[in-house]
């Protein structure tokens, strides 16, 4: 007990100095519970300004950006990066707000007063009954524990338009009550355990969770929100960005294999083919994964051979590169890609 | 911690104003993170470092960051360029004394607290009249001359900014559509319902079982007919706008839209640009039948004329629609003031029609959720 007061102690010494720097090592004294998962993520310098700025200002970084870009996945990099606990909250079309500070299990404890009732087994106290989501662990662990985390809100507009509206005050304040158990006292980041007022911002600073919500605009969320985040736009990577991306993943590929994916990727994603849904990164990266196991050498080779022909023997590749499943997502897209294979055939013969 | 310096305070607040103008949702404490940022040295390092910051702080989408670049670019050029090469004149017709303390590096913001320049930048290409020593304009040109070797800095250029600027906000319009909604229970019970099990257990005595309950959904159903071509082609823009808003407001899934031309007769068509073909019956059957029906038209206020066809045609229409819904309601993009001695004015008295601004939004939304007609408007008023 005394042994993990002083680490925590040592942690939070250091708690201001940790910066996110984007180059995906791990921290070198993780807090406890950190999220210890290796995440090899590539961010932009400007992406890594912003989430200093969030860390700085401990304000909800807002992530927009293409589908497969990397939005959900900086979440887990910064929390790896900065050694901090990661609590991710997916957000459903039925999610309440609520849902995401706690939940009260009444019906659980009916059934046990009753089963006291009949004499066999007894009902734990109220308190028990409460189960905190995964924001309100996060204040919690910020009151409690003074120890800052890095909450995942991903896809926040998927929920119902209410849902934004009703986090406004716990985003803000970081604080809530549970109102079923009056026992419980608030719980309230700015106010940790064993102190009688509340804290500024300033004082909380490096305690406060740091917020990340990703969307991908599918509604509008409301002003009031908005005012409340800092917004970033995740853009497509450029191509040496693109190029570290994948150098960084995978370790030891063949010779000249990596250009060829990336130039394959960047031709698919092409305005002129008109596709309905361009591949996004992530698709390309586990298309790459694919296309280096064991025993893929053939195929890589077919590619290289076909990509050093002529223009319109390029675009008649197409159709012929492997594993297409993992890069184009429908069937449209599919035929449009097997159509101008055939037309440049066509008017080759 | 120091103070800015009162020209990057006056040009902070330049910029924030402008961008409030432009319905960039920003409040005292954006501005407020702003300054704290800044005095804690974020953003410090270069000019694009110290717009990329505020460009985080400042926009809440990417209509929003284009909006920025250009408002931000025209405001903070003759900055930086005064700031990155501190020329003598400048020096010398405000301060002479603080040039001496270190003198920022090039493309450096200086150091908090110590004032540069005077509150209006007069570094400008053209040498002003007023100034007309001989070594000034000498040495003038060099700065901008030197700039493309520089990184990170835009060579002065004119902004353009491409984003419509409307009478009313897409973010704004699509705040009004988020009032649409008629919360009904049902689908699968899955809440507690804890006011009827403590009922039933006070009835039974014991708990036979928990009553559960469906969650509360948005059932709002909405169709949109649209007026294309035509009189309508200088609105398209806005109505786009318009109906990218409903879209976005929340109603996901639960709305349609048709389009016809002048007036909705015998057909609908599918698409925008009218092709696509419906006919009226089928869709007011299939869709509308109990919902929510929006119509956007200049109703002939355009055209600026009584015409007694489209008014019998319009009443045509609305007669079918009132079989199937009560709730519909007009959007007008013309001012209202504009309606007057033309169809429209007559229209108006048929059923409710709204100017697209945003009170009109509010009093379409809230006809549409089953607010009674306005006095005296309505297909069997006496008019």
């Amino acid at each position: 007990m005394s042994e993990s007061k002083a680490t925590q102690s040592i942690a939070q010494a250091d708690l201001g100095k940790r910066v996110y720097t984007g180059s995906g090592k791990g921290a070198e004294k993780p807090l406890a519970g950190a999220w210890t998962e290796e995440e090899p993520y590539i961010a932009a310098p400007s992406l890594v300004d912003a989430v200093n700025t969030a860390l700085y200002l401990r304000r909800p970084l807002l992530l927009e950006g293409e589908p497969g870009g990397g939005k959900t996945r900086l979440a887990f990099a910064v929390a790896y990066e900065l050694g901090y606990p990661l609590h991710e909250c997916y957000i459903r079309s039925t999610s309440r707000a609520q849902d995401l500070l706690y939940e009260y299990d009444a019906l659980g404890r009916l059934y046990d007063i009753q089963e006291e009732k009949a004499g066999s087994g007894s009902a734990k106290p109220r308190k028990e009954y409460v189960n905190y989501g995964e924001l309100g662990k996060a204040i919690k662990r910020s009151t409690e524990e003074n120890s800052p985390s890095v909450v995942l809100i991903d896809e926040i507009d998927k929920a119902d338009i209410d849902f934004p509206n009703d986090l406004l005050l716990e985003l803000d304040r970081l604080k809530f009550q549970v109102k079923e158990v009056p026992e419980i006292e608030g719980i309230n980041a700015f106010k940790p355990t064993g102190s009688s007022t509340e804290q500024t911002r300033e004082q909380r600073r490096h305690h406060l969770p740091l917020i990340i919500i990703t969307s991908n605009r599918e509604k509008e969320l409301p002003k009031p929100f908005l005012r409340r985040c800092l917004f970033y736009y995740i853009n497509f990577p450029d191509d040496r960005t693109l190029k570290t991306i994948l150098e960084n993943r995978f370790i030891d590929p063949p010779e000249g294999s990596l250009a060829l994916f990336q130039n394959i990727f960047l031709e698919l994603r092409r305005p002129e083919l008109n596709l309905r849904k361009t591949p996004g990164i992530s698709e390309f990266l586990d298309w790459v994964t694919i296309l280096l196991q064991k025993g893929q050498g053939a195929k890589i080779k077919a590619l290289q051979s076909l990509t050093s022909q002529s223009k319109e023997q390029q675009l008649k590749a197409f159709a012929q590169i492997p594993h297409l499943e993992a890069l184009i997502k429908t069937q449209s897209d599919r035929d449009t890609l097997f159509r101008i294979s055939r037309g440049s055939g066509s008017t080759n013969g | 911690m120091a103070d800015l310096t009162p020209d990057l305070n006056a040009s902070l607040l330049a910029l924030f104003e402008k961008l409030r103008r432009q319905d960039v949702p920003l409040g005292v404490s954006d501005y407020l993170d702003a300054i704290e940022a800044i005095q804690s040295g974020l953003g410090l390092e270069n000019p694009d470092k110290f717009k990329q910051l505020l460009r985080l702080l400042w926009t809440k989408s990417r209509e929003d960051q284009e909006r920025f670049d250009g408002l931000f670019d025209n405001q903070f050029e003759q900055f930086f360029q005064a700031v990155e090469a501190p020329t003598p004149e400048v020096a010398d017709v405000e301060l002479p004394t603080p040039q001496g303390d270190d003198p920022p590096s090039r493309g450096t913001i200086p150091p908090i607290g110590i004032t540069t320049q005077p509150l209006d930048p007069p570094v400008i290409p053209n040498p002003q009249p007023g100034q007309g020593e001989s070594a000034e304009k000498v040495q003038k040109p060099t700065p901008l001359l030197a700039q493309p070797s520089k990184p990170a800095h835009r060579p002065a250029a004119q902004h353009y900014q491409f984003i419509p600027h409307f009478p009313i906000s897409q973010r704004d319009m699509a705040g009004a559509w988020r009032q649409l909604r008629r919360p009904q229970r049902v689908g699968v019970p899955e809440e507690l319902d804890v006011e009827a099990t403590i009922a039933s257990l006070a009835r039974s005595g014991g708990l036979v079982s928990p009553v559960l309950r469906p969650r509360r959904r948005n059932l709002s159903r909405l169709v949109v007919l649209v007026d294309r071509q035509g009189s309508m082609t200088p609105f398209h823009p806005w109505i786009d706008a318009a109906m990218d808003s409903i879209k976005l407001g929340g109603l996901l899934g639960r709305v349609s839209f048709y389009y016809f031309h002048d007036c909705p007769e015998t057909f609908l068509y599918r698409q925008p640009d009218l092709t696509g073909i419906l006919r009226l019956e089928t869709v007011l059957e299939e869709q509308v039948r109990g919902g929510s029906v929006l119509i956007i038209s200049d109703a002939g206020a355009a055209r600026g004329y009584f015409d007694s066809l489209r008014l019998s045609d319009t009443k045509a229409f609305l007669h079918k629609l009132q079989v199937q819904t009560y709730l519909y309601a007009w959007i007008n993009p013309m001012p209202k003031q504009r309606w007057v001695a033309t169809t429209a004015e007559d229209v108006a008295c048929l059923v409710p029609m709204f100017p697209l601004d945003r009170e009109g939004l509010n009093d379409a939304v809230n006809i549409l959720r089953g607010q009674p007609f306005p006095v005296g408007v309505g297909l069997h008023e006496p008019n």
